[in-house]
């Protein structure tokens, strides 16, 4: 596998940073050529585990780490935080066909990860959360519609 | 992100453009709820210039649609590109609300 970069990008826990985790999604598909549909699938996996950092962590969280690799085949992703521990794949499934007045929202990132990704792992190591998730790449390049 | 709001008769007509997020979302629903004031029975969203949308940005969409719901009425969607589209149809939101394909057959269509 290659990466996009040697180092994982670090983030911090501000809705700001997630312009540059999205540049990050958005360079690395171009570089390594994959489909919309690929590059689309990351970003919103990506969006979603940041949100969920910005969103739950109980105690402060000071740095996340972003690093996605690919092969000719496949590409994984890793993103980590040092907040409290929240492991994303214990989260139970959302009921997608409740009525309209019984419908939250809560839950529905991690349900749109696992329908897009073929591996979504967690660990909890060394006082981080650390969520890998990566899909096989359908090769498929549309490289004038990147995000 | 770009959002404008038109009044069509008995229709509000919202249009955005651009990424709705989890960074541009809280920006939309501020200019929403102004809109939200009043009773919207029928609301269509113009999706055909936005380029990624996240689950805030289903959140927005959900709040217009309970708007409608809590008034009689219903949402509709139209001109939404494939890869958002998936999104929708992931969250299931096709069962809360009406899809069309673009803004003439949607305000032509009476709701479902």
């Amino acid at each position: 596998m290659s990466a996009a970069g040697n180092e994982p990008l670090r983030l911090r826990p501000e809705r700001g940073d997630l312009v540059r985790l999205a540049a990050s999604v958005d360079a690395f598909a171009v570089a390594h050529g994959l489909a919309f549909t690929d590059s689309h699938a990351f970003m919103l996996a990506a969006e979603e585990l940041f949100a969920n950092t910005l969103s739950h962590s109980r105690t402060p969280v000071t740095l996340i780490e972003f690093t996605i690799v690919a092969d000719e085949s496949s590409a994984l992703a890793t993103y980590s935080d040092d907040g409290s521990p929240f492991d994303p794949t214990a989260l139970a499934e959302v009921d997608t066909t409740l009525p309209v007045e019984s419908r939250t929202i809560g839950g529905l990132g991690i349900h749109f990860i696992r329908r897009t990704m073929s591996t979504f792992r967690y660990e909890r190591r060394d006082g981080r959360n650390i969520v890998t998730f990566g899909r096989v790449l359908s090769h498929i390049n549309r490289s004038d519609e990147h995000l | 992100m770009e959002v404008t709001f038109e009044h069509l008769g008995e229709l509000l007509l919202i249009a955005i453009s651009g990424r709705l997020d989890t960074n541009t979302a809280p920006q939309f629903d501020a200019q929403a709820a102004r809109q939200l004031a009043h009773p919207n029975p029928r609301i269509l969203i113009d999706l055909s210039a936005v380029t990624y949308i996240s689950s805030a940005g289903l959140r927005s969409i959900l709040q217009l649609v309970k708007h409608t719901a809590a008034h009689g009425g219903r949402l509709g969607l139209y001109g939404a590109p494939s890869h958002i589209v998936e999104v929708i149809e992931i969250s299931g939101f096709p069962a809360l609300l009406d899809l069309y394909p673009d803004r003439e057959s949607a305000i032509a269509q009476r709701p479902a």
